[in-house]
């Protein structure tokens, strides 16, 4: 495997994008919670300082990438992960949320399954996730990856 | 046919239970950290007019055992006497595993290897040449995959053949250096004419684990007044210097076998250390452990509320149903207030355990949970806890039984006491129904949010009392953990939901049986004496409530949650059940409680508190008491945990009263 023709430099580039957007909807979900936001999203104080939380985890990555390119596979992988599980959880709790009000004959948006500011952030990890994986993997190979 | 014993030997985390439950087709506990199984576990199983038992044993690193549940093993293998020894090997790491084959090889009972986790090795590009294993160590070798079965059918055919050969067991032996061999047979002389103290050991093998620093064994021969040759008469550098060239010895054959048998290309292995750098983080590994919990309850509550609410329907169709057929009132009530209300208000939340048990599974597969462990470790220790307690803690939160059995992998009894006392504090899935119910009922959308406080509540109880205990009683610093950080494996949703199913079946058998007693026990209670108005505060149950009513009123808690509180005593479930009872009917239990003029959110928050930390059930307490081994532990266990739930629920509703100015 030979480093230079692998597109390190796009991918790192994108890990400082999705900082910015995890940091973002980390943001927007804490102002709703806290009652200042646009109402579009879902209000969610706990699940904003889970973003903020992963948004760290971007940006030492972004940090470490610097000198230390393994610290920045591990750190925006990491991040990557918990962001898309996380958000598949997002989806679980308000199909979940939805289904109960259905079922209790209560007025539901559909939309709400899709509000949480987590999935917004996820889709653009989802690049990031399958590019560092493949990184990662190929870590273990006799570290070829890992310089 | 004769029975053929057989046991289940192997490093922890290899798969054994895994193969055993295969085998027997049981559900025992398995799970990807260390120390699952802490006690022989027996099945059997009929194969071609063969029937096998076989016991699955704790995990060990070696027969030099330091933990209780490292004993049990140890003393199985050396005088249990089975016919057949099967060392489950996990594939992926061979040359560690065979450390203890060179051990068990020794005893020379009859034996056969099953290389577990092949489908691990192959995605790994490892390529293992079974047949040089074999050849190698002189022992069969069988390749299987315990999860999905595979080969499971061919080991039990060797595993027939083997136990029916005649002649002795000859396995390949470790070439010891002449220092050690001269001294073993000075020693094995010595034995041979007091081979009758030594059991089934054979006198070779005995000087071999004598020289190696058996102290079990040293300690009984001195027992009976014998005088060992060297291991009495040379001075103790002396002798571990010896004890070091026989590890030497197992190394380098280990070491010789792995590298002809084992061929490693590349394959996708997952770098754990360096996903560890970030999991078990300085500064992260706490949040995104906390993190990963939230999403867990977040899910637990919400994802299975639209079951809930199917339930309910369903069990609204069967009121309704009852009261259009005539009936003795008396029977109507049985049914309506017992049965549906009490029982069925307890089956309602079965949806939210199931949701439980498979987060719980999925977490404990990937090894994610023994990071966590690792993560806490820093923090534990600082407060004067096991790192390794944070296990038993983990499994608390299924259930606490089998959370204190699981202290026996810890080494000091300080540390294991410790440990017990505060495994109450974990929130078992039977409390879980009182959250669902009150978060649901009182904090509408807050309700995950709630129900994650009180997880984490019920830890940060737990670490508190261990500083107190720790300063106050047991002075001395809890010993160091070392524990093997388990590889990282993809989850299979499958065994996942197995894992979830048989819990969750567990639970409602638990329903059927000890639940259902209880609550019949609340509705006659509140039916008797004759005559009275069901429930009310003038029948037995009322009565009740109001003679214990005083002591809980400064927590504000009517005498309906207070009975629950008195019989949540038998199992946690029938706090729910039980409160089902009294607010009459299943249907009516949440409206009820909304309804009712002496409840406000903060009294159902101090009222989850106390449920989450005030007594173990009857169930755990019986096991604290056996794991303890005394009267007085179980009954600090219990003084303490009732006045740390009687504290908090106080200060609950004190500083939540000012709060909102009530
Ligand atoms: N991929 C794969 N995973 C397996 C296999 N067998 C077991 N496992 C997983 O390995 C983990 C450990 O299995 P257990 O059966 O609990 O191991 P054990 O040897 O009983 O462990 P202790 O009781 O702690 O000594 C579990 O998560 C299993 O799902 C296998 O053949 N392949
Ligand atoms: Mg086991």
């Amino acid at each position: 495997m030979n480093n230079t023709t692998y597109p390190h430099q796009y991918l790192y580039g994108w890990t400082g994008i999705v900082t910015l957007t995890t940091g973002i909807a980390g943001i927007i979900s804490i102002r709703e919670g806290a009652g200042i936001g646009t109402g579009l999203f879902i209000p969610d104080i706990p699940g904003g300082c889970i973003l903020l939380l992963i948004a760290a985890l971007f940006a030492t990555a972004v940090i470490k990438g610097r000198t230390d390119r393994p610290g920045w596979i591990s750190f925006s992988y990491i991040g990557a992960l918990l962001l898309v599980v996380f958000a598949g959880c997002a989806i679980l709790v308000e199909t979940g949320n939805f289904l109960t009000l259905i079922m209790e004959g209560e007025e539901a948006h559909l939309l709400t399954i899709v509000s949480s500011s987590f999935i917004w952030a996820a889709i653009l990890a989802i690049p990031l996730l399958a590019g560092v994986s493949k990184l990662l993997y190929g870590c273990s190979c006799g570290g070829d990856c890992c310089e | 046919m004769k029975d053929i014993r057989i046991l289940f030997a192997g490093n922890p985390n290899v798969g054994k239970t895994t193969l055993f439950n295969s085998i027997c087709g049981v559900h025992q506990h398995t799970g990807n950290y260390p120390g699952v199984t802490v006690e022989i576990k027996t099945g059997k199983r009929q194969i071609n007019g063969h029937s096998i038992i076989v016991s699955d044993l704790p995990g060990t690193y070696s027969l030099s055992a330091f933990t209780p549940d490292e004993q049990v093993a140890r003393d199985a293998l050396l005088s249990s006497g089975p016919d057949v020894v099967i060392q489950i090997i996990d594939a992926t790491n061979i040359e560690r595993n065979l450390f203890l084959t060179t051990q068990l090889m020794e005893i020379g009972l009859p034996m056969v290897i099953a290389l577990n986790m092949c489908d691990l090795a192959d995605e790994q590009g490892m390529t293992i040449d079974a047949d040089c294993l074999e050849r190698n160590l002189k022992i069969p070798v069988v390749r299987i995959v315990a999860r999905k079965g595979e080969g499971v059918e061919e080991l039990i055919k060797t595993i027939i053949q083997v136990s029916t050969h005649k002649t002795p067991a000859v396995h390949r032996a470790v070439e010891y250096p002449h220092s050690v061999t001269s001294h073993i047979s000075e020693i094995g002389n010595y034995l041979s004419a007091h081979a009758s103290l030594l059991g089934s050991l054979s006198p070779h093998y005995a000087a071999i684990r004598l020289m190696e620093g058996d102290e079990h064994l040293e300690k009984m021969l001195h027992e009976k007044g014998c005088t060992i040759p060297f291991i009495d008469t040379t001075d103790p550098a002396e002798r571990d210097g010896i004890a070091e060239d026989i590890l030497l010895a197992r190394y380098k054959i280990s070491e010789e076998i792995t590298t002809c048998s084992v061929q490693c290309s590349m394959g996708r292995v997952m770098p754990g250390d360096l996903i560890d750098q970030v999991l078990t983080h300085r500064l992260f590994g706490i949040p995104i452990f906390l993190s990963c919990m939230w999403f867990a309850f977040q899910l637990t509550f919400s994802a299975s509320n639209p079951f809930i609410v199917g339930i309910e329907y369903i069990f609204g169709y069967f009121t309704e149903l009852m009261n259009s057929v005539d009936m003795d009132p008396l029977i109507r009530s049985f049914l309506s207030d017992g049965v549906i209300g009490g029982v069925g208000s307890v089956l309602v939340f079965v949806p939210s355990i199931f949701v439980m048990f498979l987060l719980l599974s999925i977490l404990e597969d990937t090894g994610y949970l023994a990071r966590a462990a690792f993560v806490m470790d820093r923090l534990m220790h600082s407060v004067g806890l096991h790192g390794r307690s944070f296990i038993p803690f983990l499994i608390g939160f299924g259930c606490n039984v089998p959370a204190i059995m699981a202290t026996r992998t810890l080494q000091s009894r300080a540390d294991r006491i410790i440990t017990i006392i505060t495994i109450p504090f974990m929130s078992c899935a039977a409390r879980l129904p009182v959250y669902v119910l009150f978060a649901g009922v009182f904090f509408g959308a807050a309700a995950g949010n709630v129900i994650f406080f009180l997880y984490v509540l019920g830890i940060v109880v737990a670490i508190l009392s261990a500083l107190i205990f720790r300063r106050l009683v047991f002075k001395d610093e809890p010993s160091p953990f070392i524990m093997e950080l388990p590889p990282y494996r993809k989850p299979s949703g499958f065994a996942a939901a197995v894992h979830m199913w048989f819990k969750g079946r567990e639970y409602l058998k638990r329903a059927g049986l000890v639940i259902f007693g209880g609550v019949i026990v609340v509705w006659a209670l509140a039916t008797l004496p004759a005559g009275v108005e069901y429930g009310s505060a003038d029948s037995l149950v009322g009565i009740i409530g109001q003679v214990f009513q005083p002591v809980f009123a400064p927590l504000g808690f009517n005498w309906q949650l207070v009975v629950g509180l008195i019989f949540g005593f038998i199992a946690k479930e029938v706090v729910v059940g039980s409160l089902g009872t009294l607010y009459g009917g299943e249907e009516m239990l949440e409206s009820s409680l909304a309804a009712d003029p002496t409840l406000h959110p903060i009294i159902a928050l101090a009222y989850m508190v106390f449920v989450l930390l005030y007594l173990p059930c009857v169930a755990a307490l019986g096991v604290i008491r056996q794991e303890m081994g005394t009267w007085k532990w179980t009954g600090i266990a219990i003084g303490w945990g009732i006045f740390v739930a009687y504290v908090f629920a106080f200060i609950i509703v004190h500083v939540g009263s000012l709060f909102i100015g009530a």
